[in-house]
């Protein structure tokens, strides 16, 4: 998954353009190459703030079209975060028909996290939905550009392409799925309506039958739900959190994790402000890292609101790394920590021992233990932080016991999951819903058979069956057509 | 001779078109072999079930005759599915065809339509300045010319019929009736679609041959619900029919004989409908059941003559006789007119407009088993609309289209217009997406506004549904203001979610547990609601259905806005580049006015209506 669609996940409710075509369209942006480490990466803006964009970047009075620019990408701020080429396209002679501004610059994760939010800020610009430039290039007829015709018989293959499309994520397995609930919910619904519709022709139904089938559909979703939802946290990048009680080295380590390359450390403020995060790398995998800087900032006494803070961030993050030392234990604090691992639901946990370097180093390591024996069931591992520039081992050892406890812990269990993308997910969480109604109204065969058509239709936008329009946006989000 | 709308055909369809037509002020005639034709049940003598009684209910509501033809002639009158809901409750009963046949022609002769008996030989069309074809007139066998703008076709299946008994075969629409031969060449030479479709009958049977005695009896309602919202009771005497089996001796005797049967031998090709099969398919199909159902009804009210229901039959007379008499209570049963099957001609009813004009003939509208459809109830829903829309015409109106959303004679006409049926169609409550509003309760709601704006309302029907609404309005207003807290209803011994959210007492009304009198407990002022039970009932189910349809109410709103991109009328689908010569063809054709009805239409895929969009940006 690129980064464009994690952004689309977040940000974006799908908007049909054709509805909105009187109202000048938003200019996007997105970034074309993958996300990561590379020599290149090209970020694509399209609509009619290209333009401005492209004089915002370079500071230059003017851009001929179709010219390449070596330039110094500023930020609005003026400082420079890369040099790299920009081109701008003049409308209609682009691949979308719009306005559009290339810019190419060093593959680097800091700096493709900068220049998008640098655009994100720019007024009239937003991220683009999957697909949304080609399917700009398709109404803007760009036809010799994205091969029309090819086009149109892979949107019109009815049947087999047309869930290959759809259903983007199938590794075989989760189109089957989806085809064992269709025919179960149609069959049960066949009963139903029949139940209503020849009641006089002396045919006997089974409900019972029919409730221990939608039955096993919902738990059947259900359980896909949530296998999907784990892969596909793992898949989005792995998220960090580091918490603890003040004083135990936690902004420390998060600076020596993000410090071993200043390059690719861009700390973003989040959504959530008293938080800080930041990209990292750990062995070729993408993670976040987060400091609970609420934790951080009351340095005296941890504070109510501070606590219930990290709680509710404590339940958002699935991997957590409990960061203690010797000098912040106390038995108000084992309390507090006590209360936050009760909340742990499934998420992964390791602990670290900060400053080693300290004498009572060991004797209050066991005191932790002692005063929180859950903690014995968690990987840790001892470390110090202070002199990390004579040790420089303790950041590889750091990453590495981060690596094999938390980090690989989600994708290596995950081969055999089905995966649906998040859109996919909130339609199957839909469709659960519709199927409960359905078993509860189930005395009432009108209202049963009501949700249970609903359902249905559910899974057919799935499928993209149900409506034309429906199942073109589907085509189009998750399909790059023409990239 | 002259007039404004020719109906050609005086069946269910052809009646309803004519009424229709000169409601809205038309001058009509119906052209028909024999006045005796008029309002013919030529299959079983009953109206109504699920999906058609639902039918029945609209056409009554928009002012059509069916309801109240029925319930007039009505002799054992039954609501299906009576423990279920509202929604899913279909009025039907048994019909005395022969008063029927008497009722309708008053009807007719009371709206003063004139009806002509003669042979329709050919169809007049003139073509205008843009090449477009348009009905100019009839040429009929004794008449000669009858001119018309406006011709409604309604001819059942006398296209090519021909009739299946055994190894015998005839050329007929119905036993006893020409077959109309020459109107298929009309069809032939204008080069319309053509499918060919088979149904069937069973034989019918005298009542004095036999023994009532070892069926079952099956009385109808003792509160029998009439058909039509003009109707305030069924006086009518009400008789009962009777239930017997087929039993395995039965079955052998079909077995050994099922290479006689023309289905089964090939000389029938076409396909009969799935959910009414002959008692031969039924044996073949389903080896393991031990016995069918027959429903025994009476004819008429004399009850001389039997329609044995869930027995139709090709096979050869003889064995018809044979395993007739293997069956309990028809040991010595004498037949009156045997079974066959028939196989006929309807045009594919892409051939049609939403309007049911033809796109080929301007002027020209086909309505009923014509189109492809089986069933009184679904000849007559296109009867009607046909009839408004040759009359909308005329007066220079817009078609009048009913939404999928707004009843079942939205979703027929919307189905039909996808064309290429592979059976007869046949209406059933599941095909309604918005089953649990298109109730046969809420009719008049839903469409008598709109009969009374197009003219095809009578007199009394506007008064009753004016009065109706005006008190229903005025009730639910009240029931909307008045609201309370779970507590209170708790109090008041309903059980209710104890979630502190105040309900409207409309809303609670909705709750299966509640009655009129519990929210009398709660506001004493709803006492002085005046109000009959019936208009209670319907309040209450209104509320109850009001729960869920809401959403549905949502997504009908979503789909309306979707659909309603504008494409001009002169477009020129010719010059959309990327379109196939198929589609092109296809658009030319139907002309849609919209993205949403181009949509709809047959052999677009949605890469063709994306080009479209794109198309008609410019």
């Amino acid at each position: 998954m690129n980064v464009n669609s994690n952004f689309y996940l977040y940000n974006c409710k799908p908007k049909l353009l054709i509805m909105n075509k009187l109202s000048p369209p938003e200019t996007i942006f997105a970034l074309s190459t993958p996300y990561g480490i590379s020599a290149i990466a090209v970020i694509r803006v399209s609509g009619p703030s290209s333009f401005k964009v492209g004089k915002i970047f370079t500071k230059k009075k003017h851009l001929e079209a179709r010219k390449v620019y070596f330039s110094s990408i500023l930020s609005t701020k003026g400082e420079i975060i890369d040099k790299g080429l920009i081109i701008f396209f003049k409308s209609p002679n682009s691949y979308t028909g719009e306005d559009m501004l290339e810019i190419q610059t060093h593959g680097s994760i800091a700096i493709i996290n900068k220049i998008l939010g640098e655009l994100s800020n720019i007024e009239g610009c937003r991220f683009a939905q999957p697909g949304e430039f080609s399917k700009r290039a398709f109404i803007n007829e760009k036809n010799d550009l994205i091969h029309f015709e090819g086009l149109a018989t892979l949107i019109s293959a009815e049947s087999e392409m047309e869930r290959k499309v759809s259903v983007k994520q199938t590794f075989g397995e989760a189109q089957n799925i989806c085809e064992i609930w269709r025919r179960t919910i149609i069959e049960n619904l066949s009963i139903l309506e029949a139940e209503i519709d020849f009641s006089d022709e002396g045919e006997i139904f089974n409900f019972e039958t029919v409730a221990k089938n939608i039955k096993k559909v919902i738990s059947n979703a259900k359980k896909v739900v949530k296998t999907s939802t784990i892969f596909h946290k793992s898949f989005e990048g792995l998220k960090l959190l580091l918490f603890g009680p003040p004083n135990t080295g936690k902004s420390t380590l998060y600076n020596l994790i993000c410090q071993e390359d200043r390059a690719i450390t861009s700390p973003i403020k989040g959504t959530t402000t008293d938080h800080i995060s930041a990209s990292i790398n750990v062995f070729g995998k993408k993670a976040t890292i987060t400091d609970t800087a609420g934790l951080r900032e009351s340095k005296q006494s941890v504070e109510i609101s501070g606590i219930s803070k990290t709680l509710k961030s404590v339940k958002l993050f699935r991997n957590l790394v409990l960061v203690l030392s010797p000098d912040s234990f106390s038995i108000k604090n084992c309390k507090i920590i006590m209360n936050i691992i009760k909340e742990i639901d499934d998420q992964n946990l390791v602990v670290v021992y900060n400053k080693k370097d300290l004498n009572s180093f060991e004797t209050t390591k066991r005191r932790w233990i002692k005063n929180i024996p859950i903690l014995k069931k968690f990987k840790s591992i001892s470390i110090s932080c202070i002199n990390n520039n004579l040790d420089s081992n303790i950041l590889i050892k750091l990453t590495q016991f981060l690596n094999k406890n938390i980090l690989s812990v989600d994708t290596n269990s995950n081969e055999d999951y089905y995966s649906f993308e998040a859109k996919q997910i909130e339609i199957i969480n839909e469709m659960i819903a519709e199927l409960e109604l359905s078993l509860k109204n189930l005395d009432e065969i009108e209202i049963s058979s009501n949700f249970l058509a609903k359902a249905l239709s559910k899974l057919d936008m799935l499928y993209g069956k149900n409506n034309i329009e429906d199942r073109l946006g589907f085509i189009f989000s998750k399909f790059c057509i023409g990239k | 001779m002259n007039y404004d709308v020719l109906v050609i055909g005086g069946g269910h369809a052809g009646v309803e078109a004519a009424v229709a037509s000169k409601r809205i002020g038309a001058n009509v005639a119906i052209i028909t072999f024999s006045s005796d034709d008029i309002g013919v049940m030529s299959c079983n003598p009953a109206m109504g079930g699920l999906g058609k009684g639902h039918l029945i209910r609209e056409i009554d509501a928009m002012g059509g005759i069916i309801g109240v033809a029925s319930d007039l002639s009505g002799i054992q009158f039954r609501m299906l599915n009576k423990t279920r809901g509202a929604a899913v409750q279909g009025p039907r009963a048994q019909i005395d065809r022969e008063k029927y046949k008497k009722n309708v022609f008053n009807i007719i002769s009371s709206e003063n339509i004139d009806i002509i008996e003669d042979e329709v030989i050919d169809i007049m069309t003139q073509s205008d300045k843009k090449g477009n074809n348009k009905v100019n007139g009839l040429i009929t066998a004794s008449h000669g010319k009858i001119f018309s703008k406006s011709i409604i076709l309604t001819t059942g299946t006398f296209l090519s019929g021909k009739i299946f008994m055994g190894d015998k075969t005839w050329n007929a629409g119905r036993l006893g009736s020409e077959s109309s031969k020459k109107l298929a060449i009309f069809f032939k030479k204008h080069k319309f679609k053509i499918l060919r479709l088979k149904t069937g009958t069973p034989s019918r049977l005298c009542a004095d041959s036999i023994n009532f005695k070892k069926c079952k009896v099956q009385h109808g309602d003792t509160n029998p619900q009439p058909f039509s919202f003009l109707t305030n009771s069924i006086t009518n005497e009400q008789f009962p029919c009777h239930i017997t089996y087929t039993n395995p001796k039965t079955h052998k005797m079909i077995s050994e004989n099922i290479n006689k049967s023309p289905i089964f031998d090939g000389s029938i090709k076409s396909r009969g409908p799935r959910y009414c099969p002959s008692i031969e398919d039924k044996v073949e199909r389903f080896k393991d059941k031990e016995r069918h159902q027959i429903f025994l009804e009476p004819e008429t009210e004399n009850g001389k003559i039997i329609y044995p229901n869930g027995i139709s039959t090709s096979l050869p007379a003889g064995v018809q006789l044979k395993f007739l008499r293997t069956i309990q209570g028809l040991e010595n049963v004498n037949v009156k007119k045997y079974g066959y099957a028939v196989e006929y001609d309807c045009v594919d009813s892409q051939e049609i407009r939403n309007s049911y004009e033809s796109y080929k003939i301007q002027g020209l509208f086909l309505a009923g088993q014509i189109n492809g459809t089986t069933g009184y109830e679904e000849a007559a829903s296109q009867g009607l609309l046909a009839g408004i829309n040759a009359a909308q015409s005329l007066l220079g109106k817009k078609p009048v289209l009913i939404e999928r959303s707004q009843g079942y004679l939205g979703v027929l006409t919307s189905d039909l217009s996808r064309g290429g049926l592979v059976e007869p169609y046949r209406m059933f409550t599941s095909r309604a997406e918005y089953r649990l509003f298109l109730r046969a309760d809420n009719a008049d709601e839903r469409l008598t506004d709109l009969a009374i704006s197009l003219g095809t309302a009578e007199r009394e029907r506007k008064k009753i549904w004016n009065k109706k609404k005006k008190l229903i309005s005025k009730t639910v207003s009240l029931l909307k203001r008045l609201n309370t807290t779970p507590q209170v209803c708790k109090n008041a011994g309903l059980k209710i979610n104890q979630d502190g959210k105040r309900r409207s007492a409309y809303e609670i009304l909705g709750y299966k547990e509640t009655s009129w009198n519990m929210l009398c407990k709660i506001w004493p002022q709803i006492n002085s609601i005046k109000l009959d039970l019936n208009l209670k009932k319907q309040i209450r189910t209104n509320s109850f259905y009001d729960r869920y349809s809401k959403k549905n109410l949502a997504e009908i709103e979503e789909l309306n806005r979707e659909k309603s991109v504008k494409i001009q009328e002169n477009a020129d689908f010719e010059n959309c580049s990327g379109l196939s010569n198929e589609v092109k063809e296809i658009l030319t054709r139907h002309k849609p006015q919209s993205i949403g009805e181009a949509r709809e239409l047959p052999g677009m895929t949605p890469a063709a209506a994306s080009i479209l969009l794109r198309f008609i940006k410019k």
